[in-house]
């Protein structure tokens, strides 16, 4: 028997030739992974395949076809089913997290629905099929648990879903399978199975009652996919220490990392298999969740990334964590100081009471806190079933079983504002929304950057920020040392990197802020920080203070000359006055010295660090250079144009 | 020259007031013919500088002036020369925002960085600081076009329109850079950017923004089992 497993992705994921799937299109898709691998171990004759399009499912000629649709794709269920009974004639069944919340809406072509999970009714279906073939009717379905099926015009429903007797055992999911979709990244490995996130609850058919994967189980899951990366990677010369970078394992649901001994105890796994060796992981989190002790532990295990599912402040659905802006701020101070990045998605009404002001609040923070998020998507939450807006939109629009087929689902987009989009907010209407959304979206899409931090370069960065902070404690410092750092941007402070003790002053506000030191320092790092005070004379003339006789200060201020900035305004570019600890003062090297000079230092080294790629672009600057002094009569003093940075190392006169 | 530019921009500035512009806040550099001139015509003229003088320093830590503005009182705001002196621009914008009518405008007055001048001071000089223009000592933010157009965006103020104080210098050098670099502004020395004040989200007034925030959740009672 050939079984051909065709997801539905929203029709605008395909582009041409190219395929972006959004975030549930994957869920869904790696979820068709779980139910191949069970049919394959546990019916062997039948050859199981997924098929992205009708062409190609067709030209497979398969004896049954699962559709397997998620909401926001349900609209094209219909349609489809129509077509391919059309050209096939074989059995047509429906699965997946939409029509398991609609149990009478089962479109006209298809034979059967799946309700509820999907693993045991469908081995029940192909078991059935593989005795009658296309005898299969109503009399067959009616004895298997969980389905419904048409017959004469009606709708019926069999017996309750059983649900499988021993999650653990299942098989692991073939994850070879999810190749064939281009732009296939980050496998999913799922740790329990419960519909307790919005995610959970659009992406998998519902559960009814939670139920955890053993760690021994997960493991097995993630040496399955790395099993699979190596066998994808097998043609490519990569070093061995950079190949986990190249393995990105998504966990999705809440349970890895709400019960603190389970925690533990897959943490223990993981370790004990070296799989934070093998791969790295992007983990979604609830808000509360990210403290110290959790991400100790997640760093641990290679931890690299944390997404998170939010909705306005003060929101009360129970799909969506809650959060205050003040916990939401420090747990992003946290993933900093981990080193983690942090990836977000924003639904702006999660419920239908959802009122402006939460909005203008939730918008407030992000505003001020973007920059802890490398990367934040905006989403208008369309009252899908299963959602919170479902009954409330249902009650409004009175919408009857019957209509619910001719609801033009593909309709609704959850990821962009459509104007048609029926609302069924009782504070916010269509207006007010589309501006809120467009808002959040052209904030957001200022922070993004096209690609996300890689994980290797932010190592690497890290790997040499450690060196240079190593050679430069052996060659300037002692281990009893009293050492002070002036901090703009926690990016740049070297304190993690150095064995002594490092006391701290931030900059904010172009002003120094925080307490002196109480006792002489031999050693003050200014790294940027003078560049962003607003009176760096005053600045240096304090910190000169701070020092002991014959107490040393160290200080990189970025070229005023670099040809990178200069191009920017050349370019009209100009500089956009938001982002926090910018540059207020740029500082030429004399006048740096002279500054030195005037609060009792002697200059004792010099350096500077000059951009990559030079040759690259010599040619521009050499004509730029020649227009300028053919036709301005002014040199332009080439070399200096590529340096990056002015590093002086200076000694207090005593 | 920058007496002579700031002469003829504050004649310019004068013309653009129009009979609406009965209350009138200004904030940064003085603008004295301007305020003796309103004055003289009746009309209120409030100079921030002296009832707030930490204006300039409106910033996360430091996010309210030390005096309080009325509320949507002003129906012109003249931003001349702030910005750049600003630590925070955008949070000054937006507290100063406040104090001024629905549909009320501002007209922003700010150095142009991409000035020829201050090009050739960065490829020659470095970044030297000089008693007037984009690269004043007191300036800590500089500003293009695009930069100002960004700003407005940022903080509810519709562009409507733009003057341009042009000053030509080396005007052979400065059409070869325009050419090469796709750079109109080369040969403008400041913007006067013209916004009306706009109400869509997130800039709105919120009325009601003592609105009560919803209730906690309550967390369901766990009905007791046993038989009653």
């Amino acid at each position: 028997m050939k079984l051909g497993f065709l997801p539905l992705f929203k029709p605008e994921s395909f582009q041409e030739s190219s395929f972006s799937a959004s975030g549930l299109d994957y869920f869904s898709a790696h979820l068709i992974g779980e139910l191949i691998a069970l049919i394959h171990e546990q019916v062997p004759e039948v050859q199981a395949f997924i098929q992205l399009s009708m062409g190609t499912m067709l030209k497979r000629s398969p004896d049954a076809v699962v559709i397997w649709a998620t909401s926001p794709c349900f609209g094209q269920v219909a349609s489809l089913a129509e077509n391919l009974k059309t050209y096939l004639d074989t059995p047509i069944w429906l699965a997946g997290p939409h029509i398991s919340y609609l149990p009478n809406s089962l479109p006209e072509s298809v034979d059967a629905g799946i309700i509820g999970e999907a693993d045991l009714p469908l081995l029940a279906l192909v078991k059935a099929y593989l005795q009658h073939g296309n005898k299969l009717g109503s009399i067959q379905y009616r004895k298997i648990a969980g389905l419904i099926y048409q017959s004469r015009g009606r709708m019926y429903s069999g017996t309750p879903a059983q649900e499988a007797p021993n999650l653990n055992r299942l098989p692991i999911p073939e994850y070879q399978h999810l190749q064939s979709i281009q732009g296939f990244s980050a496998p999913i490995v799922r740790t329990s199975r419960i519909n307790d996130t919005l995610i959970t609850t659009l992406a998998y058919p519902p559960t009814r009652k939670p139920r955890l994967l053993h760690p021994e189980h997960i493991c097995t899951q993630i040496e399955n996919i790395v099993a699979n990366y190596k066998k994808l990677l097998a043609g490519y010369a990569v070093a061995p220490e950079q190949a986990r970078y190249l393995r990105p394992v998504f966990i999705p649901d809440f349970q890895f990392v709400l019960q603190k001994k389970r925690l533990i105890a897959l943490q223990s796994e993981i370790l004990k298999r070296k799989l934070h060796l093998e791969c790295l992981f992007i983990v979604h989190l609830p808000p509360e969740a990210i403290n110290d002790e959790n991400l100790k532990i997640l760093k641990s295990i290679s931890v690299s990334k944390i997404a998170l599912s939010l909705g306005p402040f003060g929101h009360q659905s129970s799909l969506l964590p809650t959060c205050t802006p003040d916990f939401l701020k420090r747990a992003l101070e946290l993933c900093r100081h981990f080193h983690i990045g942090v990836v977000g998605q924003l639904f702006l009404n999660p419920e239908v009471n959802t009122r402006p002001a939460q909005l203008a609040k939730t918008y407030r923070f992000f505003r001020d806190e973007i920059q802890g998020f490398e990367r934040m998507h905006v989403s208008v939450l369309a009252p899908y079933p299963g959602t919170p807006l479902w009954d409330h939109y249902q009650s409004k629009l009175r919408l009857k079983q019957e209509d619910l087929a001719h609801v033009p689902w593909d309709s609704f987009d959850w990821e962009h504002f459509s104007p048609s989009l029926p609302l069924a907010n009782t504070h916010l209407d269509r207006q007010y929304l589309s501006e809120a959304y467009h808002s959040f979206k052209k904030l957001f899409d200022n922070n993004n950057s096209p690609t996300l931090k890689s994980p290797i370069n932010e190592d690497l960065s890290l790997l040499t920020k450690a060196v240079n902070a190593q050679q430069f404690s052996e060659l300037y410092l002692k281990k009893e040392d009293r050492v002070l750092e002036v901090v703009a941007h926690p990016d740049l402070m070297v304190k993690p990197f150095l064995f002594q003790s490092v006391e701290q002053i931030f900059v904010k506000a172009g002003q120094l802020s925080g307490p002196a030191p109480q006792e002489p320092i031999d050693l003050a790092f200014m790294l940027g920080s003078l560049n962003c005070l607003r009176d760096p004379e005053a600045g240096l003339e304090q910190i000169a203070k701070y020092l002991a006789p014959e107490g040393r200060i160290y200080i990189i201020i970025p070229n005023p000359s670099f040809l990178g900035s200069i191009s920017q305004i050349l370019k009209w570019k100009g500089e956009h006055s938001s982002p926090q600890n910018k540059i207020l003062k740029f500082i030429t090297p004399e006048h740096l010295k002279q500054m030195l000079e005037k609060y009792g230092f002697t200059l004792v080294k010099q350096d500077y660090t000059i951009m990559e790629e030079v040759e690259a672009i010599r040619p521009t600057v050499e004509t730029l250079a020649n227009a300028i002094e053919k036709y301005g009569s002014q040199r332009i003093p080439q070399d200096v144009l590529y340096v990056n940075e002015i590093k002086m190392l200076a000694a207090k006169r005593t | 020259m920058y007496n002579q530019y700031r002469q003829q921009m504050a004649v310019k500035i004068k013309s653009m007031i129009k009979p609406e512009h009965r209350r009138i806040l200004c904030v940064g550099d003085a603008l004295p013919e301007i305020e003796a001139s309103a004055k003289e015509h009746g009309l209120e003229f409030v100079y921030l500088e002296n009832i707030s003088p930490d204006w300039r320093e409106i910033s996360r830590e430091h996010p309210h002036f030390d005096s309080d503005l009325p509320a949507k009182h002003f129906d012109l705001l003249l931003v001349y020369h702030a910005l750049e002196q600003a630590i925070e621009p955008e949070r000054l914008m937006l507290e100063l925002r406040k104090a001024v009518q629905p549909e009320g405008q501002t007209f922003i007055t700010a150095y142009n960085i991409g000035h020829i001048s201050t090009i050739i001071n960065l490829l020659t000089e470095g970044w030297t600081y000089q008693d007037d223009g984009a690269l004043r000592h007191q300036h800590v933010r500089y500003f293009s076009n695009e930069s100002l157009r960004h700003l407005m965006d940022m903080v509810g103020f519709e562009f409507i329109d733009e003057v341009v104080y042009q000053m030509v210098q080396t005007p052979v050098l400065t059409r070869q850079l325009s050419q090469m670099m796709k750079n109109p502004y080369l040969g403008i020395l400041s913007f006067v950017m013209i916004g009306r004040k706009i109400n869509t989200f997130p800039f709105i007034d919120f009325e009601d923004d003592a609105e009560k925030e919803p209730p906690p959740k309550r967390i369901p009672q766990k009905k007791s089992t046993e038989a009653q």
